[in-house]
């Protein structure tokens, strides 16, 4: 997030930041995304205060994809905050977790899921850290966060304190990450401010509680940050905060958010990207030995072309002009344009936002949830981003979504008034979550608003257009093959992407990776170079179905989409 | 030695123009002629005081008149500390702390102000402006109705009302008020531009559109109107309005194609639009408008990047960046320089520049990062409100009018009146310090006498009376350079150059010295007093033959002196025969128990005796005679430290370096000290200091490696410890 900070603020800065606004083209419509949060049965309402006089109240809005039940469709988690008013009075709220029926229905399960009750939260991430085949969930919070270990019967445990990964501090983005590739999951926080509910900013007063004149919450720019942290998975169901022997403290403490572990050089390492509001981003290159080196400035990820650092929030990877690597995109404050990073090899990255036309178009709107998906299934990954202001003083509080449909040729186009008012309603959305809840071969979206209910949009038309989802079991990896680099052939068709924990804002999309693949009808070969080294080609493959690779095994299953 | 006389009579009454404070003037000096005569010091010096406070405070008033609102600071402050009781100037020093973002401090006076005359409408005035500044539109609202009270259709004080309304979004009472003044003062399109502007920083911004539409109607070349327009529509619909930001500024740069604004303006918007040549073209022409303002070429750059042109763009940021003195001027522009610098060497294959820039823009940006949280951490903990508090307001037009350009004759009598009060405020320090000196009050006669040079450095004799009160109040190394300026003017006074030879003495300036001292002796052959000093400082400049000259001398004029007694103390050290040295020393003593060095020496022998007990009762002795002799204090704290009695130590050390920041050995003892105690910043701090001062030095470059590699700075530890490697193994083939 980004407020008046610089001290020259002016006009001279609002008309740095500002820039051409490029209609979008029209394109025939033949994808819908219908909102079925009510018919699927899905309540929660995310509570936070209306005035919003103070940052945290801004910020929370965290959801995850999980098969908790194995049963091979993906449930909702939903986590909610407090209020100030609320923390004062000891009032609590319920984070929510919905078992999908497989029939288009969902149950609030979380009264006996035990994890309703996670005090302030903000957003979460799905590991399976403990091997054991369930799925477990790392809640951040203000205050200490939530590791809620899946018991396998429907029931978590929360393990926080005997894991030892209860960052106290303000938690906001959580990746699980075999960084040192011995097979389990190790975790990387990010922190936010250093902030607390008894000594609060005033609301409106001074000049970072100022925006365009309108007395607004305070920060972050001025308040204290906090630090990040990365706990290295002992094995045994603990883990050890190697934060500071790894490189990682952030002893600056910028203000970190929407947290990417990737393999941007693809030399087998994995790195971790760190989306700082208002200030330089962190870029930490995996040396290998246990530590990482941040390379933010020399890599170009740090701030824009312009060398200004900017309010990001939410980061997602993909590999947008199929060039083998993966590219970054980062959504941030207003009047600042999302971020586009060309991953030109070798951890060097060029800002090509406004070349590939997703920046002007973004100006106007505070950016969150995003994420590169391929909503058409044409093989070329498209791009969402929710939006909503932080401040609810101004008139232009509530946004509408951006969704940019790939052109094929390094640019896109934004597309979201083709899809109706379902994304171009004005709202104040955060994190947003993507995966087939269907198993039909399409993405669906599960987006989180601020102080209201969320919205399940299922993409009906995608699999208009044959795909194939890929999920992925390690053996001497980690369970979930989280870090596996996935390569897809189909003919002219080559595709990457890596299966990943934490991504978009603070939330977590489907573990298994989707591919579109247009009108192609057959699969040549679908590669997995998994964490430990090991590589797994399988070849002769269907379209349209769940293919499920085990690590040493090959394909271990498949099943048709459901259509 | 004698003091020069009290200030005459005509330093403060000379000026026939200024001829009602001149009898003011005249009646006070008279009546502290009188005084003094009779022996009433403090008396004399009050009535002083009232002509400095006068004078005081007519030079905050032209300073302020001037626009130096930091000079009027210092001269109202002055004004109000030479009587604090006076109430005349206290609106005056709220209005320059004002213009000094000083807010909060102003509140006090004002109070006193309306305290004393509830009926000031000036004092309430200020006070909602002042209120209003710091954010308390409660308060600015209730002194601003009183101001209209008692000043009724005052423009000023109702434009501010009105903002106050806008700040507390009532933006009804505000159009009602402004309504109003427009009825009154006349639909003109200057009032609606400045309504238009409290509308547009005060963030209604449709309402701000609306009025500087008006003003156009009214007049559409009205200077700037368009520029305000084109920049309210940016303001309120970001990159939409692009479009429309640009025809208006267009419009304005029709009217005043050589305006510096509405080419850099419009340079700015074509880069938005990504045309970067005629961008070029248009921050060209701003930057040879302003060629010292950093911020046209930090945007022409941006557009030569845009265009390709690296070479071009190399060039003005490195002139952006020699132009922009400090993070505080401008952090993000000085940060984002060299971060497009390091992009553009890196284009152009110059790689480890280039590095070097990205590098530097990343430490800056953490720095800019640390300085706001500082900033805002002490705004919200309450011990920093000016730099936080407050509206956004440019200059907060109407808030206090700006003083119009000066005419040049208003200018020139300005600068007369300036010259003159500052001839009666030095005039009247120095007869202050007269009187104090005359009181044996040397510390306060010296600050006295240091102000009455800083205000008219040229009145006659200043200089000498300086020195003379520095050096009665034994500080030494300040009479230093009040004497030698004063031996500039007069290098044949033999009284100069003994004060001046004695400091040189006193502050271990020994060649300086026995130069001085040995002219004052060839004139008085028989001072005694004088050939001690000016052996031992022979001595410690290594002229062997020419002290033991002196010290003949000094048998001869046949005086069993202490000093005497010193002398051969050293001399009995030099041969190595301790135990006579400190015989002599004990002689000089009960000769003269105050004798100066003596103790000193005898804690010398007793620190190189390892006895550091006896050592630092010697140098604590010796201190209690000289309070600022800094070889003593330091050779304290040295031996303290010796004793691991690191918290005192290090209290000393600071001591020695605040007072001789130069001095290597006690900086170096410093960081030692607080490397041992674990504040590896100080440490390296002082290390750092000490390396340079002495950088010949291997033993500060080891602790300085063992400091940096204690604060995680490991490449840097490495390289001072080889530093000093090898300063050793050149100083052992030296050998």
């Amino acid at each position: 997030m980004y407020l008046n900070q610089y001290s020259f603020l002016s006009i001279t800065t609002i008309l740095s930041i500002l820039s051409l606004f490029v209609p979008s083209q029209n394109a025939p419509v033949k994808i819908a995304f219908t909102d079925i949060t009510t018919q699927a049965g899905i309540t929660f309402k995310h509570v936070a205060s209306p005035d919003k006089k103070y940052i945290v109240e801004s910020m929370s809005g965290g959801v995850a994809f999980i098969d908790f039940d194995n049963d091979n469709d993906l449930d909702v988690y939903l986590v909610n905050s407090l209020t100030v008013d609320l923390v004062k009075s000891k009032g609590k709220t319920k984070s929510d977790l919905y078992r999908n029926d497989g029939n288009g229905k969902f149950t609030d399960v979380s009264a006996k899921a035990g994890v309703t009750d996670i005090g302030w939260g903000m957003g979460a991430a799905v590991g399976d850290y403990n091997n054991d085949g369930f799925d477990d969930i790392y809640v951040t919070c203000l205050g200490p966060d939530h590791l809620l270990k899946n018991n396998g019967n429907g029931t978590f445990t929360n393990v926080t304190a005997k894991a030892g990964v209860s960052d106290p501090r303000w938690s906001t983005g959580a990746s699980f990450v075999d960084y040192d590739h011995d097979g389990d999951l190790d975790l990387f926080v990010t922190n936010y401010v250093d902030f607390d509910v008894n000594n609060l900013p005033e609301f409106g007063q001074g000049k970072t509680c100022q925006y365009k004149s309108i007395p607004v919450q305070c920060g972050p720019r001025g308040l204290k940050g906090a630090g990040d942290s990365l706990f290295r998975n002992n094995g045994n169901g603990t883990f050890t905060d190697v934060s500071k022997q790894a490189g990682v403290t952030d002893p600056n403490g910028f203000y970190g958010l929407g947290v990417i572990s990737s393999d941007f050089d693809e030399d087998g390492l994995i790195d971790v990207f760190v989306a700082n509001d208002s200030t330089p981003n962190f870029y930490y290159k995996n040396k290998g030995n246990g530590t990482f080196e941040e390379v933010g400035f020399i890599s170009g990820t740090a701030v824009n072309e312009n060398g200004s650092e900017q309010g990001s929030m939410g980061v997602t990877v993909g590999d947008y002009d199929r060039d083998g690597k993966l590219d970054l995109f980062i959504t941030n404050f207003a009047d600042e344009y999302n971020t586009l990073y060309h991953n030109d090899g070798k951890h060097s990255f060029t800002d090509l936002s406004y070349a590939a036309k997703v920046a002007a178009v973004s100006l106007p709107h505070v950016g969150w949830g995003t994420k590169f998906f391929d909503y058409d299934n044409d093989g070329w990954v498209d791009l969402f981003v929710a939006n909503g202001h932080v401040y609810p003083q101004l008139p232009a509080y509530k946004q509408p979504r951006l969704l940019h449909r790939n052109n094929k040729d390094g640019t896109f186009t934004e597309v979201s008034a083709e899809f109706g008012t379902v994304l171009t309603d004005n709202r104040a959305s955060r994190g947003v979550a993507f995966g087939d809840i269907d198993n039909d071969g399409d993405v669906d979206l599960l987006i989180a608003d601020l102080d209201g209910p969320p919205q399940l949009l299922r993409n009906d038309g995608g699999n208009g257009n044959n795909s194939i989802l890929v999920k992925t079991i390690g053996v001497k990896s980690n369970r979930n093959g989280i870090g596996a680099r996935v390569t897809v052939v189909s003919g002219d068709l080559t595709q990457v992407d890596e299966v990943r924990s934490g991504d978009s804002y603070l939330s977590q999309s489907d573990l298994r990776l989707h591919f579109g693949l247009e009108k192609r009808a057959k699969v040549d070969s679908i590669q997995v170079r998994w964490p430990s080294g090991t590589v797994d080609k399988i070849s002769g493959v269907g379209v349209n179905r769940i293919v499920t690779i085990k690590e040493g095994q090959g394909k271990v299953d498949e099943k048709e989409f459901v259509k | 030695m004698m003091w020069l006389r009290l200030a005459s009579l005509p330093l403060f009454v000379s000026l026939l123009v200024f001829q009602s404070q001149a009898d003011l003037f005249r009646k006070h000096y008279d009546a502290a002629n009188a005084h003094h005569r009779a022996g009433n010091h403090a008396a004399a010096e009050a009535e002083f005081k009232i002509i400095m406070a006068e004078a005081y405070r007519r030079l905050g008033k032209i300073y302020t008149a001037q626009g130096n609102y930091s000079a009027s600071v210092t001269a109202l402050e002055s004004a109000l500390a030479a009587r604090p009781q006076a109430t005349e100037g206290l609106v005056d020093l709220a209005i320059a702390y004002f213009h000094t973002k000083q807010y909060a401090k102003g509140i006090e006076p004002l109070q006193r102000a309306v305290a004393a005359n509830a009926q000031n409408a000036a004092a309430h005035h200020m006070l909602g402006k002042t209120h209003f500044m710091m954010g308390q539109f409660d308060k600015a609202e209730r002194e601003l109705q009183e101001t209209l009270k008692l000043t009724p259709g005052d423009y000023d004080a109702e434009y501010t009302l009105g903002l106050t309304f806008l700040k507390r979004r009532d933006v009804a009472k505000a159009k009602q008020l402004y309504d109003g003044m427009v009825q009154r003062l006349g639909n003109r399109p200057a009032l609606r531009v400045l309504i238009g502007r409290a509308y547009r920083e005060t963030g209604f911004l449709p309402e701000s559109i609306e009025e500087f539409k008006k003003a156009i109607e009214l007049n559409p070349s009205f200077p700037r109107v368009h520029y305000y327009l084109g920049l309210t529509y940016l303001y309120k619909d970001g990159a939409a309005r692009i479009p429309d930001a640009i025809e208006e500024f267009k419009i304005e740069l029709a009217a005043n194609p050589e305006e510096f604004f509405a080419n850099f303006y419009l340079g700015i918007l074509y880069i938005m639009e990504r045309k970067f040549e005629p961008a070029i073209a248009l921050l060209e022409k701003a930057s040879q408008k302003q060629p010292n303002n950093p911020d046209p070429y930090f945007h022409l750059a941006q557009a030569y990047q845009g265009a390709g042109k690296h070479k071009e763009a190399i060039e003005v940021l490195e002139k952006t960046i020699a132009l922009n003195p400090s993070l505080a001027h401008n952090d993000y522009q000085v940060t984002t320089a060299h971060y497009r610098l390091g992009q553009s060497l890196l284009k152009v294959g110059r790689t480890a520049e280039g590095e070097k820039h990205l590098q530097i823009s990343a430490d800056l940006k953490s720095k800019g990062f640390k300085m706001d949280e500082k900033r805002v951490g002490a705004f919200m903990s309450g011990k920093d409100t000016a730099d936080q508090s407050g509206p956004e307001l440019v200059k907060a037009e109407g808030i206090v009018a700006e003083p119009a350009a000066l005419d040049p004759a208003t200018a020139e009598k300005l600068k007369t009146e300036e010259t003159y009060y500052s001839k009666v405020v030095a005039a009247a320090h120095n007869s202050i310090g007269l009187l104090r000196a005359e009181k044996q009050d040397f510390r306060e006669a010296s600050a006295q006498f240091a102000l009455a040079a800083k205000w008219n450095p040229k009145q006659e004799g200043l200089n000498y009376n300086l020195g003379l009160a520095h050096y009665k109040a034994e500080s030494y190394k300040e009479a230093i350079p009040a004497l030698e300026n004063e031996l500039k003017i007069d290098p044949a006074n033999v009284g100069i150059k003994q004060l001046l030879g004695l400091s040189y003495f006193m502050t271990n300036e020994y060649a300086k010295a026995s130069a001085m001292l040995k002219d004052v002796i060839a004139v008085k052959p028989d001072n005694a007093a004088l050939h001690y000093p000016l052996a031992l400082s022979l001595l410690k400049d290594g002229k062997l033959e020419e002290a033991n000259r002196v010290i003949e001398q000094m048998v001869a004029v046949g005086a069993n002196t202490p000093e005497l007694h010193i002398l051969f103390s050293q001399a009995h050290y030099e041969r190595g025969d301790v135990a006579k040295a400190l015989e002599e020393l004990q002689a000089a003593l009960s000769l003269d128990a105050n004798v100066r060095l003596a103790h000193f020496y005898t804690g010398v022998i007793h620190l190189k005796a390892g006895k550091f007990q006896d050592a630092a009762r010697e140098f604590e002795k010796e201190l209690a005679l000289n309070a600022n002799d800094v070889q003593a204090k330091y050779h304290l704290a040295f031996v303290v430290l010796a004793q691991q009695e690191t918290d005192r130590g290090i209290a000393l050390m600071r001591e020695v370096v605040r007072e001789y920041p130069d001095f290597a050995d006690a900086r170096y003892e410093l960081g030692k000290a607080l490397l041992q105690k674990g504040d590896v910043k100080g440490s390296v701090e002082s290390l750092e200091i000490a390396a340079r001062l002495k950088p010949e030095q291997a033993h500060i470059h080891y602790q300085l490696g063992r400091a940096y590699i204690a604060a995680g700075r490991k490449a840097e530890g490495e390289s001072q410890l080889e530093i000093s490697k090898n300063l050793k193994e050149k100083a052992r083939n030296n050998n």
